[in-house]
């Protein structure tokens, strides 16, 4: 008896115990629930299982990637709506990127009106709710284009009117897999040649011509892949015929909104996150920078950016983390993204609460992670390396 | 403008051709921004009336928000008693101005105090017994509601978000573990999908014949996920404190939550607490989305109000003000939360 | 002979309080009802004539009625029911899960949601076909007429897969548009996103109001389908579905045998038609059998009438829908309305 107090005295013992404790009381929580909800679900006469997934779907869906018809099953309804998330997503956190740092670099400009400008901006976008937004730009962008009858054409191969942009698509989509084939390619031999010439100018101190090396692979190559790729197929060109055009593939204005929403809100906090990055930059690294001589365009992208960007790094991936979780605001005008037609519709049409949320969210976790372990291992590439 | 700053002004924006450009070209922007938004806003606008037919100026009708501001503000309330919201109101904010103004040595007791007393007087206000009338959460909405969410999410979210830093923090491994998953798992999924979870599975995974109120749901679901968040600020704080003042506290026989609670948390909330404010910005943001379970916070309201056939076509005017009263609250924080940072700062030094 | 007729009575007694004793299987959902005070029904989040709330709160339409009518019977009166807004998306969980006791929201039978939602559907209140509104402009005048056209809808309502299989059935090109809420869809069109909105005859006759110019829009008369639609339980407690459907078989009886909230006290003293005297509980039990007060009907006819008095006051001529009966007509009247007999 004693010796079960003494025991109790020493910390690991008594440390152990709290966290069986608790791991016990969890595990009855989670039982407890669980016991519930399959209760409940039987009285209710809900059916549970992951059956429904392979039943027929018969949803339309007006923005696919994946080649979806309505004749596929529930699970391909997912996956159609897991790609427009996707999309949104990467496209929005590009040009939210862009968008941040010209907001953000504009914002400690010495020119006054600039700044000024910028902070307000900043200080306007982080303080409304994104539902705005999302609202905002959807209507008035509805509101701003004209109607089928009056399209914009661009070049007579692409329109674009209240219904999106409808833009040619080619009958033979295989030479575009090889254009892209060749794209990747190319852009892998630059980065190759990149690393050659960073080894062979620490080795012998020999400048190689990357810049003429790089314009060739980056945009030279991929234009005459793309060139002849579109030139090897035909095209099917819109036309208006009826209601609207017909042919091509249209990019619909709920993309266009819920992209233009994403990207004006999420600059405003990727903004801030650059101004304070740039100014953790000790000022004597820019002091010892243009006394060695740099322009400030230079020391701009040579000494604050690279040096800022340690700094960055992780509040960004929380912001792009953020645009993901954010896209879900689709569903408030349309956009078909995952949680608009797995959680709605598919989940309209089968009642399986559980399931349906249980694979929404697992998405959401699923990218999330992915994106955090690409930050992480960036973010450790690029640490200061202290000798 | 006295004589003295104009040169300054000139070269500040005329100073050399290249700054030149760019003022022009800001102040052509901003024009084109402003001037149709001032005139839809303020000169075409008309103020006074009481129907639609009385908007023919072409301009915002802000008869609608007169007509409605009673319901902007606090929803479907009876009239009758929307005296208890306001003085709700003014208690929370009474209660915080007493704690931030107390002296130092009383604070800590003067915040224990509120938080005892605050919480169940709000509910009690609102939702009446005990002599008020009883008014159900339906009733409840706008610009009280919207309130309500934030200040009752965040008092489930800071404690559970104070105890799940510390948790990450833990030496024990299974208690860090499972505040990490806790923690990244609410982190990692959108709160439309939580909102949406929490009224639906709350239901179903108590037993049958417990049912929780809509907005407790929808308040829990939120609170939850600003948990996550609140705990990330905190660890900041936590951090941020150099790990001899823990040691300290152990080597002086302090228990490890005595410690925590005497040493410890003192020092990190207050370094975490501008990220804790913006965090609660977050949290009034989001209350936005408790719309897509039909509780009709000020955005839901006014929503709601558009679909009045006798209003129609309103929908600039009903965003435009609700965004407005959105970003008032958010921004006033936001300055709070730098204030703060830059009393901290000074503090350090 | 005087013997016999007591020996007769108290056997007529005895079977009657026996039947009553069987009848009765708990019903918790009742019990419940009881206990709370009032009924909780799910509704449509804003359809002018079938279930709209006022600037005040006060909820009206054809199936708010219904629910009021439900709380005449089992409670004794209208008042006490409260109401839950609920979306597209939210009404079958909210039901399954027990947060509402019935759903009257214009949904439509069908037959998945029936046998895999575990959802009933008690009787139909509102017999609905499917329709769209376009803008004058567009000159079509049935829904042929829409080969091309951009179609706005609320995602994961019947008319989605109506428009659909309709238009996929006649090879007609549209693109279909999936809103979160009617309103939201509504807004769309309006904007001009759409270059039609699809929902039943009666749902358009309303949300015509929430255009910015209803006289600009027109809608197509062709219905595409049927979407019967009526009041929703949940699978189990067959008592509180026996009296969710009997209500509304009332209130269509009482209309077919002439009884109305204004002579219904006359009827009640005087009416010699005993199916008359049944259903106002003047003669049998009826009420007792459901485990309801024997007056159930009288309440439901004297405070909300019957469902003619309904139909016309929220979406019928003394409305601002002025919906004709058409099909929701009785059938001895050329229309579809019927209810088995109250025996």
């Amino acid at each position: 008896m004693t010796r079960a107090f003494a025991l109790l005295n020493d910390k690991r013992v008594r440390d152990w115990l709290y966290q069986i404790a608790l791991v016990l009381g969890l595990l009855a929580l989670t039982v407890f629930f669980v016991r519930n909800a399959s209760e409940n679900m039987v009285k209710a006469g809900i059916a549970s299982g992951f059956d429904f997934l392979w039943r027929n779907s018969g949803i339309d869906v007006p923005f696919v990637l994946t080649g979806y018809t309505r004749a596929d099953n529930i699970l391909s309804l997912f996956w159609t709506g897991v790609a427009n998330t996707m999309l949104v997503t990467v496209v929005a956190i590009v040009l939210a990127t862009l968008l941040g740092f010209v907001v953000g670099i504009a914002r400690l400009s010495s020119h006054w009106l600039l700044s000024t400008v910028a902070g307000a901006y900043i200080e306007f976008v982080r303080n409304i709710p994104l539902l705005f937004f999302v609202l905002f730009w959807y209507f008035g962008v509805i509101a701003a284009l004209p109607g089928p009858r009056d399209s914009l054409g661009i070049f007579g191969v692409a329109f674009l009117n209240n219904r999106g942009l409808t833009i040619p698509l080619p009958d033979a989509p295989a030479n575009f897999r090889i254009a892209a084939f060749v794209i990747l390619a190319s852009w892998a031999a630059q980065w190759l040649a990149v690393r050659w010439a960073r080894r062979r100018k620490e080795r012998s101190g020999q400048d190689a011509p990357v810049l003429a090396i790089g314009v060739l692979l980056i945009l030279v190559v991929p234009a005459l892949a793309i060139t002849w790729a579109s030139l090897a197929t035909r095209w099917d060109i819109p036309v208006l015929r009826g209601f609207n055009y017909r042919g091509g593939f249209v990019v619909i204005p709920e993309f266009v909104a819920l992209l233009a929403a994403l990207v004006t809100y999420t600059a405003g906090f990727i903004a801030e996150i650059v101004r304070g990055g740039i100014q953790a930059v000790p000022h004597g690294q820019t002091e010892a920078a243009s006394a060695l001589g740099l322009r400030p365009r230079r020391i701009l992208t040579l000494v604050t950016i690279p040096q800022a960007l340690r700094v960055m790094i992780p509040p960004l991936t929380n912001q792009y983390l953020n645009v993901l979780k954010n896209s879900s605001f689709g569903a408030a005008i349309a956009y078909p993204d995952v949680v608009s037609l797995f959680m709605g519709s598919a989940l309209n049409n089968t009642g399986q609460a559980i399931e349906i949320i249980a694979m929404t969210l697992a998405v959401y976790l699923v990218i999330g992670l992915a994106v955090s372990a690409f930050m992480n291992w960036y973010n450790a590439r690029i640490a200061l390396v202290t000798r | 403008m006295t004589p003295a700053t104009l040169p300054l002004w000139r070269r500040r924006l005329f100073g050399t051709p290249a700054t030149g450009i760019v003022t022009l070209l800001l102040g052509l922007l901003l024009a084109w921004i402003a001037i149709p938004i001032i005139r839809w806003a303020l000169v075409d606008a008309t103020w006074m009336g009481s129907t639609r037919e009385d908007c023919q100026a072409g301009g915002a009708c802000w008869v609608f928000i007169r007509a409605r501001f009673g319901q902007f503000m606090y929803g479907l309330y009876p009239v009758e008693e929307r005296w208890r919201a306001d003085l709700a109101g003014i208690a929370f904010v009474l209660g915080i101005a007493g704690v931030v103004f107390a002296p130092a040595r009383l604070r800590l007791k003067a915040a224990i105090a509120m938080l005892v007393v605050l919480p169940p007087l709000g509910i009690w206000l609102l939702s009446g017994g005990f002599g008020l009338r009883h008014v159900e959460t339906r009733e409840w909405g706008g610009l009280m509601l919207t309130l309500f969410i934030s200040v009752y999410a965040s008092l489930i979210a800071i404690p559970l978000g104070i105890l799940l830093a510390l948790g990450r923090q833990s030496e024990l491994r299974i208690v860090r573990l499972i505040s990490v998953l806790f923690i990244e798992f609410w982190r990692g999924v959108p709160i439309i999908a939580v909102i949406f979870l929490a009224s639906l599975l709350l239901p179903l995974i108590l037993p049958g014949g417990i049912g929780i109120d809509r907005l407790a749901r929808a308040v829990i679901g939120l609170g939850l996920v600003i948990a996550a968040y609140m705990a990330e600020a905190v660890r900041g704080g936590l951090q941020a404190l150099p790990p001899g003042q823990r040691e300290a506290a152990t080597a002086l026989g302090l228990t490890y939550w005595k410690a925590t609670g005497l040493v410890i948390l003192p020092q990190a909330l207050r370094i975490s607490l501008p990220a804790m404010t913006n965090e609660f910005i977050a949290l009034v943001k989001n209350t936005t989305l408790v719309l897509v379970v039909s509780i009709l916070d000020l955005l839901g309201i006014a929503q709601a109000s558009l679909a009045d056939p006798n209003w129609v076509g309103m929908n600039m005017e009903a965003y435009v003000f609700s965004g407005s009263i959105y970003w008032l609250i958010c921004f006033a924080l936001s300055r709070w939360s730098r204030h703060l940072e830059t009393l901290g700062r000074r503090m350090h030094r | 002979m005087k013997t016999t007729i007591s020996t007769a009575a108290a056997m007529l007694v005895m079977g009657a309080s026996l039947a009553s004793a069987q009848q009765l299987a708990p019903s918790p959902t009742l019990d419940a009802v009881k206990a709370r005070g009032h009924i909780e029904c799910g509704v449509h989040l804003g359809l002018p004539g079938f279930s709209f709330a006022d600037d005040k709160g006060e909820w009206t339409g054809l199936d708010v009625d219904y629910c009021k009518a439900l709380a005449a019977a089992v409670l004794g009166d209208a008042k006490k029911v409260k109401f839950t807004p609920t979306s597209v998306q939210q009404r079958w969980p909210i039901l399954q899960s027990g947060q509402v006791d019935l759903l009257s929201r214009n949904s439509t039978i069908t037959f998945s949601r029936n046998a895999s939602l575990g959802l009933n559907f008690q009787g139909i209140n509102f017999y609905e076909g499917q329709t769209f509104i376009v803008r004058k402009s567009t000159n079509a005048k049935t829904a042929a007429d829409l080969d091309g056209a951009s179609v706005c809808v609320a995602a994961g309502s019947t008319e989605e897969k109506n428009a659909s299989d309709w238009f996929l059935e006649r090879n007609l090109k549209v693109t279909i548009t999936n809103f979160q809420k009617n309103d939201d869809a509504i807004a769309a069109y309006d904007a001009g996103r759409c270059d039609a909105y699809t929902a039943g005859v009666g749902a358009l006759a309303g949300q015509r109001a929430k255009l910015k110019v209803p006289g600009d829009h027109i809608i197509l008369t062709q219905p595409i389908s049927n979407d019967p639609q009526g009041p929703v339980t949940r699978w189990g407690d067959e008592r509180w579905q026996l009296i969710v459907r009997w209500v509304l078989n009332g209130q269509i009886a009482a209309e077919m045998l002439g009884v109305t909230s204004a002579n219904v006290d006359e009827m009640k003293a005087s009416s010699k038609n005993s199916e008359v005297r049944r259903l106002l509980g003047v003669e049998g039990n009826f009420g007792a059998m459901m485990g309801l007060p024997n007056d159930w009907m009288y309440n439901v006819v004297k405070q909300v009438g019957n469902y003619g008095e309904s139909f016309e006051r929220t979406v019928g001529m003394g409305s601002a829908l002025k919906l004709e009966r058409g099909q929701n007509q009785l059938w001895t009247k050329g229309g579809l309305l019927f209810t088995p007999p109250f025996q």
